[in-house]
């Protein structure tokens, strides 16, 4: 069901950004990227918060259910966000004439970037699963609290370093807000499906894990 | 059951401080005996100088812009090196697990060591800071009250942040290279905040800057101080 | 610490999970103060992790263990001040000397007179000659001997020991005895595990017997045989 609505979501979406919205003013055709741009980054911001929300509910109950949903988030927000940092990229080459700016938004959607990548190393070289599950929700709260700081910060030291060229206003005709609102909703729509198929996935896995143990039996026993 | 809130309100609260200053004595005693994690940080400092003395191709006024950058980096990454031990020495003789013994807060654990750490960063600062200035040709223009401010609030909220994750990666494979990965995506503020706040001191740019800059760090570091001592708990329970 | 008659140590249906298995599943038993408990089994039948539960060291995934009258859950670090630890590691510092590991200890631990108190933990472990020596230059068997001075120094009711005859000399270990005897005669309870079904036996009151995390046997010390013991503790073995 979910992923029927997704689907005509998804679909909306492209026709709007694509046929339905008029070409840009002064960028023509390629400020489409825009819609899907601001759509990824705001499902990557979104993803980072459940992760930090599920790891503080993580630390609080240590029901692994909240630890399968920091990792799903985590995954599939990764995804999200590379995605953003990717268009942003494409998108600063054809509004402002380079591949990259330090400018805040984009400097934050490489940063939280990083802190995806770092939370989801922690995962990989963590050993035990209780430890695990700690440790990723303890570095993705702090990631998490970092953010806003990262982007305020970047932004002041923008206002003290201004560059030439300056980031390119945008004029938003109604019809491309309507077509930026529902590749927003659309991506989010997709966001939540991936992350409850991962999640049910996770779920698979540690069921799985838990029967190679019993049948495996005690002989492979923990020393007291 | 594990809250760094609770020290608060249990009645051993200056316990909890004498089990700081306990460990505190316990790092620094064994490192004067030892000198094995100041020792390399001070001589990677004085690589790191050699180095950008040749690499930088420039030296004296050319290198004003990019001066206060290179000297946090710098700073950082030989923190990162000393940060790396501070857990790992304890793994490795299980000494960690002594500690859960001690009967207070165990966020004791972290301050204890987060402030050892502040001391050792603060020694080798001293002792390379005039090497960076001397060896690279940089005149020493700044006001000194401030410019040790913003030495003192750029490391330790660095300390702080490196210590609580250090203990984190030490629990993981690879927990030498782990640990800067880990570090810097979060330490971004304070050395936007710490270079910026030098730079302007040394008189690149806005000359009353520094203290909005400032004004960050001690943010910075006050919301990761507050943080690791809530969550600490989580990282050492066994 | 508990009050007269009460028990020093109480567990009731203990379940410890361990990395997704079952270490502990439903032990109860109940210590009683001045009694020395000698916890025996296999290797893999939980003593290690038991005695970790009782130190406050993990937390128990199921059941209830109370020392000292407090629920090891919530006591925390006002009950750690009553315990005293004796593990696989010795959790010293191999950079400090005796002395100054012992004046740490000490201080984390709020020991009144540490100085004084310190001297006559080393003189009793017979270390007094060696204080001043990094520890990483002591002999397995010295070290042994100091991290027993580390468990007792704070003078604490419950004193935990995890096979603390390993790595002793004789001479050591009848200082051990010594310590252990002295400490159930000014009624402070010390459980302590071992794989020497003989040391125990003369060293305790009462034995408990694990198998694969359950109680296999609880009897008194007196009522029982070594070579009965040894059959239990080999018998039902997981092996590691």
């Amino acid at each position: 069901m979910l992923a029927w609505v997704t689907f005509v979501a998804v679909l909306g979406a492209l026709f709007l950004a694509f046929l339905y919205a008029p070409p840009d003013v002064k960028l023509g055709d390629t400020q489409r990227i825009f819609y899907f741009h601001v759509a990824s980054a705001w499902t990557g911001l979104l993803a980072f918060t459940v992760v930090c929300v599920a790891g503080i509910a993580y630390l609080r109950t240590s029901a692994p259910s909240w630890d399968r949903l920091g990792l799903a988030s985590t995954e599939v927000g990764l995804l999200f966000i590379t995605m953003a940092v990717v268009t942003g990229s494409i998108w600063a080459r054809f509004a402002w004439g380079t591949w990259w700016e330090w400018e805040p938004r984009l400097t934050s959607a490489f940063v939280l970037w990083l802190m995806y990548a770092a939370t989801l190393l922690v995962r990989n070289l963590v050993e035990e699963p209780g430890r695990r599950a700690r440790y990723a929700a303890v570095f993705g709260i702090i990631a998490f609290a970092d953010v806003p700081i990262v982007f305020m910060s970047v932004r002041w030291w923008r206002s003290y370093h201004p560059v030439v060229v300056s980031a390119a206003g945008l004029d938003l005709e109604p019809p491309m807000v309507l077509a930026m609102v529902v590749a927003v909703l659309a991506f989010t729509l997709l966001y939540v499906l991936l992350t409850v198929e991962r999640v049910r996935l996770a779920r698979l896995e540690q069921e799985l894990a838990e029967y190679k143990r019993a049948w495996r039996g005690e002989g492979g026993g923990i020393r007291a | 059951m594990p809250s760094g809130r609770a020290r608060f309100l249990s009645p051993s609260r200056s316990g909890w401080w004498r089990q700081v200053t306990a460990l505190l004595w316990k790092e620094l005693r064994a490192e004067a005996r030892t000198r094995e994690t100041l020792t390399p940080m001070v001589i990677f400092a004085l690589a790191v100088v050699t180095v950008f003395g040749f690499g930088l191709r420039a030296t004296g006024a050319d290198l004003g812009p990019v001066f206060p950058g290179l000297l946090w980096v710098s700073f950082y990454f030989v923190g990162l090196l000393g940060l790396g031990r501070s857990f790992a020495s304890e793994r490795a003789q299980e000494t960690l697990a002594g500690l859960l013994l001690v009967p207070a807060d165990r966020s004791f654990i972290f301050v204890g060591k987060a402030l050892a750490n502040l001391v050792f960063l603060a020694v080798v600062e001293v002792i390379s800071l005039p090497l960076f200035f001397g060896l690279l040709g940089v005149p020493f223009t700044a006001p000194f009250v401030p410019f040790c401010v913003t030495m003192v609030l750029g490391t330790a909220g660095f300390a702080s942040i490196g210590t609580m994750l250090s203990a984190l990666a030490a629990h993981t494979r690879a927990a030498e290279m782990l640990l800067p990965v880990l570090v810097f995506p979060i330490l971004i503020p304070a050395v936007i905040g710490a270079v910026e706040a030098t730079a302007s001191l040394l008189g690149a740019g806005d000359p009353l800057a520094w203290k909005r800059w400032l004004g960050l760090l001690l943010a910075y570091d006050a919301l990761f101080v507050a943080l690791p001592l809530l969550l600490f708990d989580y990282l050492v329970e066994p | 610490m508990a009050e007269p008659g009460r028990p020093a140590v109480v567990v009731r249906d203990l379940v410890q999970r361990l990395g997704g298995h079952e270490v502990l599943r439903g032990v109860s038993f109940e210590v009683p103060e001045g009694q020395v408990l000698a916890v025996m089994g296999p290797n893999g039948a939980g003593k290690t992790t038991l005695l970790r539960v009782l130190g406050t060291l993990l937390p128990p995934s199921g059941g209830q263990v109370l020392v000292g009258g407090c629920d090891v859950r919530r006591c925390g670090p006002d009950l750690r001040r009553r315990i005293g630890f004796l593990g696989h590691h010795t959790f010293l510092y191999p950079q400090l000397t005796g002395w100054e590991n012992l004046w740490f200890w000490a201080r984390a631990f709020g020991v009144a007179r540490a100085g004084a108190r310190i001297e006559e933990m080393l003189a009793t472990v017979g270390l007094e000659l060696f204080a001043h020596e990094p520890v990483r230059h002591y002999s397995r068997g010295m070290q042994q001997r100091l991290a027993l001075a580390r468990a007792l120094l704070h003078d604490p009711p419950l004193l935990l020991l995890d096979e603390p005859y390993t790595g002793l000399d004789p001479e050591a270990a009848a200082l051990l005895d010594a310590v252990i005897r002295r400490w159930g005669e000014r009624g402070r309870t010390v459980v302590m595990t071992s794989h020497d079904p003989g040391r125990a036996l003369a060293a305790s009151d009462r034995v408990l017997v694990l198998q694969r995390g359950r109680v296999a046997l609880l009897g008194f010390s007196r009522d029982l045989d070594a070579r009965s013991l040894e059959e239990m503790c080999r018998r039902g073995g997981r092996g590691s």
